[in-house]
């Protein structure tokens, strides 16, 4: 809306610019903010460089299966060194809830486990806020794990989500025989958001059934310098451990 | 002409009281934004609302740097290049208010002092509460609003959405006013305009740091280069550019703002900051727990985006109805004590908007309504008799 009107031309007046009142013209403005601009970025490159962690190869530990020199990973938490077995290994006594899904899959919840959500063909649970596990049943035309694992993971963390997403080669568990097909890997990650980004590591645990159902385990945890706690590793172990165990029973 | 409503008298010509702003003639475009008169009151525009002393002219200069900025900074994003991206998103804001600080010269005798205290201050400030909440308090309660709202807005836990949405908006929001509120106390600072200024500064600075502090594993995670997610970080990267700094900075400006209150001296701690301070509040929680919330849905970022300009744009309007009505407001009192103002033109001037010609004793121009309260320093310095130093407001 301009308020311009005929009185105010007469009264015009050869002032001076009012850009006079000023310090700076147009162009220095301009110029100063987007060099400011630039140097902050400069400074963040920098930064970048400086105190940048090195995402070059290195070994990460896999659970139950020999350690590939090949993966490209940095350093993650130590995951649980007992591969889950299938059976109901999970110790009745600490269990406080089960819960079951899909196909009978069931997940017997030591205390300190709690369910975050849960539906026909999924669950999600968690453990105060050091891991939390996403355990789904579905089908699959392929009798392979190791080649659908990639676009499974890809599924699980869509770029909508994530950002950087490294992972190692899926491998077979050893010790599944009643399956047609296990894979796992793991990975490294960044959840992204509005708020706060934040760095996540995890597993994905594969198991391919003869009548073509699959059971897909993924715990993740916030990625720190520190290892999992044993109080959260025994009973992730177990927990998977059942969920396998009566996923496998019903094949 | 008379005003009706300051019972001055006026040129003929005149289209606004030249003493209380008030339009005074059928024809006079009406709701005038008083601050910049090319411009609506209820009007959405960035520049002119957190920089009321740039006029027609400078704000364009403004404008263009950010949305150059924005473009190189979009730009860098969409490579991957987000080290870069994030350090310059996060300081445009403060950085552009900084060049508008020196180019108003504002505060002239003690602008290094004076903006050096409120960034770092606030800063300092921004740090402690920032890692209070997310690595020293509540080091898991973040992991969990993010995992478990995977599955859906039925998995937030309330609990952390609570301390993430609610608690930190509301601690953020009084180590945002404290800085800001110290300096609006000091008398050579109590003009409403410079409280608006220095709200709308430590909250862009707060923000900036909140940034940089929240963005760090992302800056130093040795991936100068991110292939994957970039869709994501193009709008987080708008969202931190604009969104979040002008959201903390104008809702900041509004509770300082009401701190000074519209006259000389500052009011402080009155029922009307409370209730500013409140809405202060309140927005960013809206904000938050908004953003939060649609973060389980499909295009969570996107809305998040979306829902953060709608409660932009209400901040907006609230600032640009607070200080019109404060402008007219403080005229109006001077004008009905007919007696000399240091806030009035003392020589003949032009006005900074349309180069119109300002009367001796105006505080508008007659011509397009322009508060001559809001033209920069330098202006004001060569109109009127106030000093900045010691001068009344």
């Amino acid at each position: 809306m301009s308020a311009t009107p005929d009185m105010g031309d007469a009264l015009s007046a050869v002032a001076s610019a009012a850009g006079g009142y000023f310090k700076s013209s147009k162009q220095k403005t301009i110029a100063l903010i987007v060099a400011g601009v630039v140097v902050l970025g400069v400074l963040g490159a920098v930064s970048s460089l400086v105190f940048g962690g090195n995402s070059e190869a290195t070994t990460v530990p896999t659970p139950g299966v020999a350690t590939d020199p090949g993966d490209v990973f940095e350093p993650v938490p130590e995951t649980p060194s007992d591969t889950p077995t299938p059976g109901p290994t999970a110790n009745p006594s600490t269990t406080t809830n089960s819960v079951t899904i899909k196909d009978g899959v069931t997940f017997n919840l030591p205390n300190g486990w709690e369910v975050i959500s849960k539906g026909d063909t999924f669950i999600n649970i968690h453990f105060d806020q050091h891991c939390w596990l996403f355990g789904t049943v579905g089908s699959t035309q392929s009798t392979d794990a190791i080649a659908v694992a990639p676009s499974i993971l890809r599924d699980l963390l869509p770029d909508a989500k994530y950002s950087n997403v490294r992972f190692s080669d899926p491998k077979p568990i050893e010790g599944f025989d009643s399956f047609v097909s296990t894979a796992m890997l793991h990975y490294q990650a960044t959840e992204t958001d509005l708020q706060s980004p934040m760095p996540v590591a995890g597993l994905l645990h594969i198991f391919i059934r003869h009548d073509g159902e699959v059971l897909i385990l993924n715990p993740e945890y916030p990625q720190s310098e520190d290892p999992l706690p044993d109080r959260v590793i025994d009973p992730l172990v177990s927990i998977e451990a059942g969920a396998i165990g009566s996923f496998g029973g019903l094949g | 002409m008379e005003c009706t409503t300051c019972s001055n008298r006026n040129p003929e010509f005149a289209f606004f009281c030249f003493k209380c702003g008030k339009p005074l003639r059928g024809d006079t475009p009406r709701g005038t934004y008083a601050a910049s008169a090319g411009e609506g009151v209820h009007q959405f525009a960035l520049i002119s609302t957190v920089m009321p002393h740039s006029s027609r002219q400078t704000a364009d200069g403004y404008r263009w740097a950010m949305l150059i900025s924005a473009v190189l900074i979009l730009g860098l994003t969409a490579l991957g290049l987000l080290p870069i991206a994030i350090a310059s998103a996060a300081f445009l804001v403060p950085m552009t208010y900084l060049v508008y600080i020196y180019d108003a010269n504002l505060w002239e005798d003690t602008p290094a002092r004076v903006v050096l205290t409120l960034f770092m201050f606030t800063g300092v400030l921004a740090a402690l509460v920032t890692l209070a909440f997310f690595e020293w308090i509540f080091p898991g309660q973040f992991a969990e609003l993010l995992t478990a709202g995977r599955t859906g807005i039925e998995g937030v836990p309330i609990g952390s959405l609570l301390i993430f949405a609610v608690l930190l908006p509301l601690v953020a929001e009084i180590a945002k006013n404290a800085p800001a509120v110290l300096l609006a106390r000091r008398p050579e600072f109590d003009d409403m305009i410079d409280a608006l200024t220095f709200g709308v500064a430590a909250g862009a600075a707060y923000a900036a740091f909140e940034t940089i502090i929240l963005f760090w594993p992302v800056i130093t995670s040795g991936d100068f280069r991110t292939t994957g997610g970039l869709g994501s970080w193009l709008l987080i990267v708008a969202n931190l550019m604009v969104v979040k700094s002008l959201i903390y900075g104008t809702a900041t400006g509004i509770a300082v703002a009401a701190f000074s209150g519209k006259g000389a001296g500052y009011d402080g701690f009155t029922r009307f900051y409370a209730g500013n301070f409140a809405m202060a509040a309140g927005a960013n929680v809206l904000y938050w727990v908004g953003v939060r919330l649609m973060a389980s849905a499909p295009f969570g970022s996107a809305l998040g985006l979306l829902w953060g300009v709608l409660v932009l744009a209400v901040l907006i309007i609230r600032v640009r109805v607070m200080l019109h009505a404060a402008l007219l407001d403080a005229a109006l009192e001077d004008a009905t004590t007919n007696m000399t103002s240091s806030r009035e033109v003392v020589r003949q001037s032009f006005c900074p908007e349309c180069e119109n010609i300002l009367l001796v004793g105006a505080h508008f121009c007659v011509v397009c309504g322009a508060s001559v309260r809001s033209t920069s320093t330098l202006a004001r310095k060569h109109m009127t008799s106030a000093s900045r130093n010691g001068g009344t407001a």
